[in-house]
């Protein structure tokens, strides 16, 4: 029966886990989360890294120009 | 040099460029709020990245040659491994996600990183604990379970000190501007959150109050294999999410399914792990559900392809140009083709071969190398001319950082593979020899130590690329060509 504690805390431990997903899950529909992917996709851009912008290349690029 | 002759009399207006501090805008002061501690943990974990090769190597011979350095006490193949797995886990790999994900995230909450003196002293800790972690492990102080083989002495301090670098983390999350709840912060967010969970209640059910028995070798696979399913593939996703799009200057293909891919693995991950035991005296229902969750899996990784896929097809030649997206799409190839494999390992016919074998070591390191690793390394490329807004100082050494590591990676990947899967086969039938099945896997184990040389020669060509970067006299370069302004401003 020792070992039946430990399977229940892993169960309570796993449950805790999985509850907190769904709550978090349920935050963020009521929040608004979910809504408007076209747009929120965007935030990554702003005015100083704006979209259209490509933001990396090889140093020695400057050359091949 | 004549370019900057000319354009000297007219300063750059560009916020990464601009001497005067009042044009630099948000952004920048985000990123100088984290430029310090960023740089403390980059520079940490290359140390560590130069510690764990010279111990793999060390590892890799050993397994053909059993006789290399066989005199030394402290370097026995069983130390020297573990040594190995503890320097990249918890030296290299958390010390690159402390440095991508804190600034990725300070990014996203738009709002800089205050009070960042004590990521310095929680990272110091860290480090601490980490080396006296593996010195007691090479002088046989190691616990013998698999990840979680630090003496039990520094877990205290490496709890600590994680837990103050993840408060960092969730601060920076809960006092973020702006509505939206980006997809790589939900990733980060949730990651900070797992780890300490897995680490505290693994070391508490094996380590200081042990359970009896199978449970202990569950909770141990349960744990090591959402380290990489709950800490590292969610680290590297949520850079990959983030990177992806903002080097090509375009929204990620489907915003939707990028969402999908993250509760997928949020619901599913946890269970997988109990595939290692398969065939193992544990409950069967358990083992079930373990390769049920694995194979469940694939739903978020066929979807993290699909976008990802869908995202850069049509700017190949933006990959081919950046040093970032180089490393992060053959990263973010690696993990769909590792996660498939990894899948198809958890049935149980498969397994059935694969299982003991080398089959099982390559898989390991096509995850956390090909995939996570590789990732990190386009993120260091991404983030370090914008922390300290001047340019990578060699191309070449980009280009032989990426060669080698690319070429090294797939000779082992490959390798191991196929001389596990012959490793298996030869097991299972009978009328072999054990021996004979040994002698059949060195010259796999061979072209092993050969993948990591070539592994070790890119590691160096990063370091020296860091290292050089970070010099004074390297300030002087001007006009950094991450940003298409330059040019702009040129034309």
């Amino acid at each position: 029966m020792e070992g039946f504690g430990y399977i229940l805390t892993i169960f309570l431990v796993g449950a805790f886990l999985f509850t907190s997903a769904v709550i978090a899950l349920y935050w963020a529909s009521k929040n608004g989360q979910f809504k408007d992917f076209e747009e929120n996709a965007k935030t990554i851009f702003d005015a100083e890294e704006p979209e259209g912008l490509e933001g990396d290349s090889f140093p020695d690029n400057k050359k091949k120009d | 040099m004549s370019i900057a002759v000319q354009t000297a009399p007219a300063p750059s207006t560009g916020p990464y460029t601009s001497g005067d501090e009042h044009v630099r805008t948000e952004l920048s002061k985000i990123d100088r709020s984290m430029r310090g501690a960023a740089i403390f943990f980059l520079i940490s974990s290359i140390f560590w990245l130069m510690a764990g090769t010279i111990l793999a190597l060390i590892a890799a011979i050993k397994a053909h040659s059993p006789d290399f350095l066989g005199a030394y006490e402290f370097l026995t193949f069983g130390r020297v491994r573990s040594a190995h797995l503890n320097a990249m886990v918890f030296g290299w790999s958390n010390n690159a996600i402390f440095a991508v994900a804190l600034w990725i995230m300070a990014r996203l909450c738009r709002n800089e990183v205050r009070h960042n003196g004590m990521l310095y002293i929680a990272g110091s800790i860290w480090n601490i604990a980490a080396t006296i972690g593996i010195v007691g492990i090479l002088a046989g102080h190691g616990t013998s379970i698999e990840w979680l083989e630090m003496p039990k002495y520094v877990t205290p301090l490496l709890a600590l000190s994680y837990a103050l670098i993840g408060a960092w983390g969730i601060m920076a999350f809960r006092f973020r501007k702006g509505e939206h709840v980006y997809v790589s912060q939900w990733f980060f967010l949730a990651a900070l959150f797992w780890f300490p969970w897995l680490y505290t209640v693994a070391q508490i059910m094996i380590v200081f109050i042990p359970a009896r028995g199978t449970v202990q070798a569950i909770t141990n696979w349960w744990f090591a294999h959402n380290v990489l399913g709950l800490w590292f593939t969610p680290m590297a996703l949520g850079a990959a999410y983030y990177l992806i799009p903002k080097v090509l200057g375009k929204p990620i293909h489907s915003y939707y399914l990028s969402v999908l891919a993250f509760w997928s693995l949020a619901l599913f991950y946890n269970w997988a792990g109990v595939h290692h035991l398969i065939g193992g005296p544990i409950p069967v229902w358990l083992i079930s559900a373990g390769i049920v969750a694995s194979v469940m899996m694939v739903i978020p990784v066929v979807v993290t392809a699909i976008n990802h896929h869908m995202t850069v097809v049509g700017s190949f030649g933006a990959v081919w140009r950046s040093p970032t997206l180089r490393f992060v799409v053959f990263g973010a190839m690696s993990y769909t083709l590792t996660s498939l494999i990894g899948s198809a390992m958890a049935l149980r016919s498969v397994n059935e071969v694969t299982h003991f074998t080398h089959f099982t070591v390559g898989h390991a390191h096509h995850g956390v190398y090909a995939f996570f690793t590789m990732i990190m390394f386009g993120a260091i490329y991404f983030m370090m001319p914008r922390l300290l807004q001047r340019e990578w100082p060699s191309a070449t050494l980009i280009h032989l950082h990426f060669w080698f590591c690319a070429v090294g990676i797939g000779i082992m990947v490959v390798g191991l593979h196929v001389g596990g899967w012959i490793q298996g086969m030869m097991m299972n039938d009978p009328d072999i020899a054990f021996i004979d099945t040994v002698r059949a896997t060195v010259p796999w184990l061979q072209s092993r130590s050969v993948s990591g040389l070539f592994l070790t020669l890119g590691h160096i060509a990063f370091a020296i690329n860091v290292f050089w970067m970070l010099l004074p006299a390297n300030r002087k370069v001007e006009g950094p060509t991450l940003l298409e302004r330059r040019k702009e401003a040129e034309a």
